[in-house]
């Protein structure tokens, strides 16, 4: 117990004092081989750029976290309900599986103005979601599927001894038994969200979208790194907070349910 | 025949007549296999790894269909049958409970009556207590023991059991062995139950039947003609000794005939 809990808090201790070490490193050089400002920032800078502008980037990190959250949650469901039409039909999924991969190798960046085409331009948050939706579902349906199909021979035939219909089964053993696989999909599909909105936003959502990803290039174009370096760390805030809240979720699901989980 | 078999006609539960079954690549795991269970008995079934013991176990459960013959069971509604998997195969989210009352879940009875069934049957295997613990939290024996409190959840006419007892202990094996004769033998219960170990069959059984392998042969039935409850007097007594000694001879004996040496 002694030992896992030491690890545990490694885990947290050495990406942190890392992370200081950086930080004081990069402030040092900075000011030592006096680089121009608008070049890379001192973190300082940074820091008080996120203080300025923290009005109109925190309502621009909230934007950006509300539509990859919408395409998160989008895509969960999504992939949930394919993959078990998936396992529900073969056809279903001989007809519907090519396509998927189709959509998942297609960069979102060459798809994006014709999505944006389609939903029209005043719907810009739209043709994000869609775009981020895109790319966060498959995790999703590929390993919830595997997970569906998965699931231990003798309780299959447990269930058939006793007659269970395809919607019991479904219901009590397929489902349960796939939940392992689905939070390990829904860490990525998360993450995977984030990237998405960020890149629509790039390409779609030019003047249109009050994002981060605007302000990351609006500030570009006025050469505020500062400001640049200060939305980007707000993006890997929302990163990492995302990744953290579906680990935690993910440890205290299985937790009660698998000894194996470490 | 024990005395109680001779008293009323034995009715059969359940009957194959010639039954073969294939699997994919022509392996033949049932060659004419034809076997009647009746009504109260407790039949071994032993026999060399692969011989063919669950997949005789399950076309008696009715969860695979032979390639030819026919099976025939008497109660083919389902709880009406119960089974004990080779591995406990309980579901690890759901705790012990929950695991129980699952047959009585998936027929559809009510909520309330399923929970008071399920500690019923738990105390019957000596689980009471366990209700809420998870299965990763019990022993093997212990898992085991829940697998059978769920076969015995539905009230079962037959029980099928494949190899129960394999991982346990022998100490804990011998115990088990007689809290499953106490509950055969309170209940009305008509057993198959499928063994390596010679011993367990012959001290449990009213009737031992050994298989061959390649192709999945009967190859003898012997009645065990000793009165229960058995216990420590019968595992002492020189028949028992004697009777394994010779099952054993037959089981060997038939091991090393060479492979299709064996005529119809
Ligand atoms: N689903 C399957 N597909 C193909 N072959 C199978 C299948 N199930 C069993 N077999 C084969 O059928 C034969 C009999 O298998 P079975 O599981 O009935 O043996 P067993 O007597 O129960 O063995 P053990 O004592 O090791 O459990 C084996 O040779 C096995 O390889
Ligand atoms: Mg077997």
């Amino acid at each position: 117990m002694n030992g896992a809990s030491g690890r545990a808090y490694l885990r947290w201790l050495a990406p942190l004092a890392l992370a200081v070490a950086v930080v004081v490193l990069w402030e040092v050089l900075v000011h030592v081989f006096a680089v121009p400002v608008y070049r890379l920032p001192a973190p300082s800078a940074i820091a008080l750029a996120l203080y300025d502008g923290h009005s109109t980037l925190l309502e621009s990190a909230w934007h950006t976290l509300s539509l990859a959250l919408i395409a998160f949650v989008l895509a969960v469901a999504g992939g949930i309900l394919l993959a078990i039409a998936f396992t529900r039909s073969r056809l279903v999924e001989a007809a519907l599986y090519p396509y998927a991969v189709v959509l998942q190798v297609t960069p979102v960046v060459a798809i994006a103005p014709l999505i944006l085409i389609w939903v029209g331009l005043d719907n810009a948050p739209l043709a994000v979601v869609i775009l981020a939706w895109v790319v966060a579902f498959f995790p999703v349906l590929s390993n919830m599927t595997l997970g569906l199909r998965a699931v231990d021979p003798g309780l299959r035939a447990l269930f058939r001894l006793y007659g269970a219909g395809a919607w019991q089964e479904l219901r009590l053993l397929r489902l349960p038994a796939s939940l392992p696989y689905l939070l390990s999909a829904m860490k990525v599909s998360a993450g995977l969200s984030l990237v998405g909105v960020v890149v629509a936003e790039f390409v779609a959502g030019a003047g249109t979208s009050p994002g981060l990803a605007w302000r990351i290039l609006e500030a570009g174009n006025r050469l505020q790194t500062p400001r640049m370096f200060a939305a980007l760390v707000l993006l890997a805030a929302i990163g990492v907070a995302l990744f953290i809240a579906l680990s935690c979720l993910e440890r205290r699901v299985l937790s009660r349910w698998h000894e194996s989980r470490r | 025949m024990s005395d109680a078999d001779r008293v009323k006609v034995p009715r059969p539960v359940a009957r194959f007549d010639d039954v073969t079954r294939r699997f994919d690549g022509g392996l033949v795991a049932l060659d004419r296999v034809s076997l009647s269970v009746h009504e109260g008995e407790f039949v071994s079934v032993v026999g060399p790894s692969g011989c063919g013991k669950s997949t005789l176990l399950s076309l008696l459960a009715g969860l695979t269909a032979p390639d030819a013959g026919r099976v025939w069971r008497r109660d083919a509604r389902p709880g009406e049958v119960g089974m004990v998997f080779q591995e406990a195969t309980l579901m690890p989210w759901a705790d012990v409970r929950a695991n129980v009352m699952l047959p009585l879940t998936l027929l559809g009875e009510p909520r309330g009556a399923c929970a008071r069934r399920a500690d019923e049957a738990l105390a019957r295997v000596g689980l009471d207590g366990f209700a809420h613990a998870r299965p990763f939290e019990l022993s093997g024996g212990m898992r085991m023991r829940a697998a059978i409190a769920r076969a015995l959840v539905t009230r079962p006419r037959l029980l099928l059991l494949d190899e129960p007892f394999g991982a346990l202990d022998e100490m804990t094996r011998e115990a088990m062995n007689d809290q499953l004769l106490d509950l055969w033998a309170s209940s009305g219960l008509t057993c198959v139950f499928v063994t390596h170990s010679l011993y367990e069959a012959v001290y449990l059984s009213t009737r031992v039947v050994l298989m061959s392998p390649r192709p999945g042969r009967i190859q003898a039935e012997h009645r065990v003609d000793w009165p229960y409850p058995r216990g420590e007097a019968f595992r002492a007594d020189p028949s028992f000794t004697h009777l394994r000694s010779a099952l054993s001879v037959r089981l060997r004996e038939d091991a090393v005939t060479p492979e299709g040496g064996a005529g119809p």
